[in-house]
């Protein structure tokens, strides 16, 4: 087994056990449903994120990030990823959460052949949320309606659009 | 040979080849059948030495019943050109058929019954000439000239142009593209590990060194495995290396198309746009055997037909006006190209009314773009501001009304790619717009430097040259930072770091300013050091971050980050108050270069043979047309040997020859001359003349020219 296999396994072993600790009470109260989605979750200081995996295209530790001249600081910059250039949003400066670290991990996001990518701190694992458990996101953070978020669960979580954070203004220089 | 067995951009080439001829022949026609004189003979010489072309493209290509065809009609010729006597008729028909049929030969239609018929033809009317024996250099070795016969099948002069090749959807080769330029940086990346290993090993000997005898004993295997692991991984790490490279220079290969099928596409919609704006005028594209990534080809497909379309609409005078104005009732329309190192130079010029500048400045002046106090703009700096974005244009500078796109969308588009665009124009005489594009998008040569902290990327073809500056010499010229230069406009100064939205730092002693130009614009960059030269791929950035300002994309370096590459043009043109008009030589800085090669031969195949041969072998290779703009090459730059056809308009090899060995500067320079003319005495001629080298055409093949290449270099 190469090094790197071998880190992704150890790295994937703590993933799955943090995953399992953080999803065991839902996943105990609530036998999967259809309409059940699976999120991946991740936390960016105080809070937690999670992201339908179906826009989830890989999670990596945090490459190196150049800086734009956009005067933007939610945007971190570019990074490249498998040869091409990808965005790096700062999703600790652009929903200004309380307490964020430094970011250690990319969360990069995939939809209709368009690349995004997250900075997170912390990578917790997945976990199964359904539509029952949500609330609207508008009940959220002030801020929250101008941002992409599809909704809040009840024990905090928000739920990211992946939709809408592709199509997101603040996230299009072009 | 089928039809199929042609390559495609051989073919291209072959086709304008031929079809230019056909034109030129045309416009002889009434000469050759009525003139006489000296008028006549010059039209003969012409038609002969169009022929003789003609003939040596087809052999290039493979086509043997098509040159078989040329060589009788040339034959014919030759026994005119000896009398000067005027064509008859049927010859002139001949002829006219004879490149027709040509033409379509080339183009892949079946006509060799009807050539086999004409060349029958020709060998048996009158004023034919006998079959030439071994004198005449002319002669394709297995065919009879002159005989009545249609030709044996020969194998093919050129074996590349019979491969077989498939259709590949654009994107897939972006995508080859990306994985060329991970695969480069996978092996920097390896490298980095095995020194690292290497390190490691010394570490362990210092440890040994220092323990008793039987720990050392006992690391002794460990250290020869960890020496094994070096070994092999150095192997292994150059062997990806050269993996990396090969695979890196094929894509670039694969990406390449010439610049002529877009010239060809053009000429139709010139020619009806004429028609449709009732102006006569002749299209003439030459832009050789140039090729430009695939990429950059369709983008200046746009940028090229706006700029002919101004030149038709707003430029060229209708023709009574041309005739008052004592200029030939027919215009002119040229799209030139040249290579220039890594960059290709496209030029689009008109003979028609030029630019206005008395409305240009009144324009400006009145969209308020000119400077503060009176100094008086230069034409060329007024110029600049036609392609202000909304500045009108032509249209009204000209009078004209017209489709009136911007201008400033043609400059954006060429700044897009990592170009830049000039104009010139004389007023009353036409005007002259040179874009300048990067011939690949695969890889560029660039400078790489700090700027307060990060590291940016700036493309070599903007770079004039780099400088240290006392702090102290800083001085304010219009409202910002300039450096006095002797002689000159002083040199605005602009910080890199503060360009890039970088946390200011206080300057040394010494500042490093890297001189950028683009056209008659200059601009000293201040950057934190300059670290060097190197050859990178630079990538797009990300899809929703299109418009960065002074950015162009970015290249990854070894370490996996991402160096931006600085939009120079845009950083040059954005003001217009800051244009600081200047000529003087400023040299580019040389890269390590490859051995250059001056190809001068008036045939497109021949040229575009030669120069895949010599760019196939690891050489650089600039091409001229004739002994003219070979010696123009020459004074322009460097070259370590010239390959020149003998046979030229203008000037021929022999002349070319004896100006090089003439000229202090050029007199060591090795010459190989490549001609169809093998009789002694030419040999004789081309060696008195200076020749180190003498290939006869005939024998061509790639081995001889360059194995004649090796002893000379």
């Amino acid at each position: 087994m190469s090094q790197s296999q071998a880190q992704k396994s150890k790295r994937q072993q703590l993933l799955e056990a943090r995953a399992r600790s953080l999803a065991q009470r839902v996943a105990r109260r609530e036998p999967r449903r259809k309409e059940d989605f699976e999120v991946a979750l991740f936390a960016v200081g105080a809070e937690r994120f999670g992201l339908p995996v179906a826009a989830l295209r890989e999670v990596l530790a945090l490459p190196p990030i150049t800086a734009l001249p956009l005067g933007c600081p939610w945007i971190a910059g570019v990074a490249q990823l498998r040869g091409v250039l990808v965005t790096v949003v700062d999703l600790g400066v652009w929903f200004d959460v309380p307490g964020r670290g430094r970011p250690t991990y990319l969360v990069s996001l995939e939809m209709a052949g368009r690349v995004l990518a997250l900075s997170v701190d912390e990578v917790l694992g997945f976990r199964s949320v359904s539509n029952d458990e949500l609330t609207a996101a508008e009940a959220g953070t002030a801020a929250a309606s101008a941002r992409p978020i599809r909704a809040l669960t009840s024990d905090l979580l928000t739920i990211l659009d992946p939709e809408a954070l592709f199509e997101h203004p603040e996230l299009r220089f072009e | 040979m089928s039809e199929s067995e042609i390559d495609p951009s051989l073919r291209a080439v072959l086709r304008e080849e031929v079809a230019e001829a056909l034109d030129r022949v045309l416009d002889l026609i009434p000469t050759l059948s009525r003139g006489s004189g000296d008028e006549l003979a010059a039209a003969l010489q012409q038609c002969f030495r169009i022929l003789h072309n003609v003939k040596g493209a087809t052999r290039m290509a493979g086509l043997d019943d098509a040159e078989l065809a040329a060589h009788m009609l040339e034959e014919r010729f030759a026994h005119g050109r000896e009398h000067a006597e005027a064509l008859e008729p049927g010859d002139i028909e001949r002829l006219r058929r004879c490149l027709m049929l040509i033409l379509r030969r080339v183009e892949g239609e079946e006509v060799s019954a009807q050539l086999d018929a004409l060349v029958a033809e020709l060998g048996s009317s009158p004023g034919s000439s006998t079959p030439s024996g071994p004198a005449d250099p002319e002669a394709p070795s297995s065919t009879p000239a002159g005989a009545t016969a249609p030709p044996p099948p020969q194998p093919s002069a050129t074996p590349s142009a019979l491969k077989p090749l498939v259709r590949v959807e654009a994107e897939r080769l972006d995508r080859l593209m990306d994985f060329a330029g991970e695969l480069l940086s996978q092996h920097v990346r390896q490298q980095l590990q095995l020194s690292e290993l290497s390190e490691l090993r010394q570490e362990l000997d210092a440890v040994r060194a220092s323990l008793g005898p039987e720990a050392r004993q006992r690391l002794a295997p460990i250290g020869h495995r960890v020496d094994q692991l070096v070994a092999r991984g150095q192997g292994e790490v150059g062997r990806l290396g050269q993996l990396s490279d090969d695979f890196g220079w094929a894509i670039k290969r694969l990406r390449m198309q010439p610049l002529m099928e877009v010239t060809l596409s053009l000429r139709r919609s010139v020619l009806e746009v004429a028609e449709q704006l009732g102006k006569e005028l002749d299209f003439v594209a030459e832009v050789g055997d140039l090729e430009l990534d695939r990429q950059i080809l369709d983008a200046l497909r746009d940028p090229l037909m706006h700029l002919l379309r101004n030149a038709i609409d707003h430029g060229m005078e209708a023709p009574a006006e041309r005739l008052a104005l004592d200029k030939p009732r027919r215009g002119r329309l040229q799209v030139r190209a040249r290579a220039q190192g890594a960059m290709v130079a496209i030029e689009v010029a008109d003979d028609g009314r030029g630019i206005d500048l008395a409305r240009v400045r009144e324009q400006a002046r009145a969209r308020r773009l000119l400077p503060e106090g009176d100094r008086e703009l230069s034409d060329a700096e007024l110029l600049e501001f036609i392609f202000t974005p909304g500045f009108s244009t032509a249209e009204q500078v000209s009078r004209v009304s017209g489709r009136g796109v911007g201008l400033d969308v043609v400059s954006s588009r060429v700044r897009e790619l990592g170009g830049s665009i000039a104009v010139d124009a004389q007023p009353g005489r036409g005007s002259r717009f040179e874009l300048l594009v990067p011939v690949s998008v695969v890889s560029t040569k660039g400078l790489l430097v700090k700027g307060a902290a990060a590291t940016y990327a700036l493309p070599l073809s903007h770079v004039a040259r780099t400088l240290r500056v006392e702090r102290e010499a800083v001085r304010s010229s219009e409202g910002s930072a300039a450096i006095e230069q002797k002689g000159q406009a002083p040199l605005k100064l602009r910080w890199l770091g503060a360009i890039m939205g970088e946390p200011r730092r206080q300057d040394p002693a010494q500042l490093s300013v890297v001189v950028l130009e683009h056209g008659q614009r200059r601009l000293g960059l201040v950057v934190g050091e300059v670290l060097g030269e190197s050859e990178f791929v630079s990538k797009r950035l990300p899809w929703n971050l299109r418009r960065v300002a002074a950015v162009a994309g970015g290249v990854v370096r070894a370490d996996g980050s991402v160096a931006l590459v600085v939009d120079i043009p845009s950083l040059l043109g954005g003001d217009g108050r800051q244009r600081g008009a200047d000529d003087s030589q400023l040299k580019i800085p040389e890269a390590r270069r490859k051995r250059r090669i001056l190809v001068v031969d008036d045939s497109l195949t021949s040229r575009t043979l030669e120069r895949n041969i010599l760019e196939a072998a690891g050489f650089e290779v600039v091409l001229a047309a004739d002994g003219v703009q070979g010696l123009q090459a020459l004074s322009k730059q460097d070259f370590d040997l010239v390959v020149s056809d003998v046979q030229m308009p203008e000037m021929d090899g022999l002349e070319l020859t004896r100006r090089i060995r003439a000229s202090p500067r050029h007199r060591e320079l090795a010459v190989i001359l490549v001609t169809s003319l093998d009789r002694p005495e030419d040999i004789r001629e081309g060696g008195e003349a200076g020749a180190d080298e003498y290939i006869v055409k005939g024998q061509f093949d790639q081995r001889v020219l360059l194995e004649a290449i090796d002893r000379l270099l």
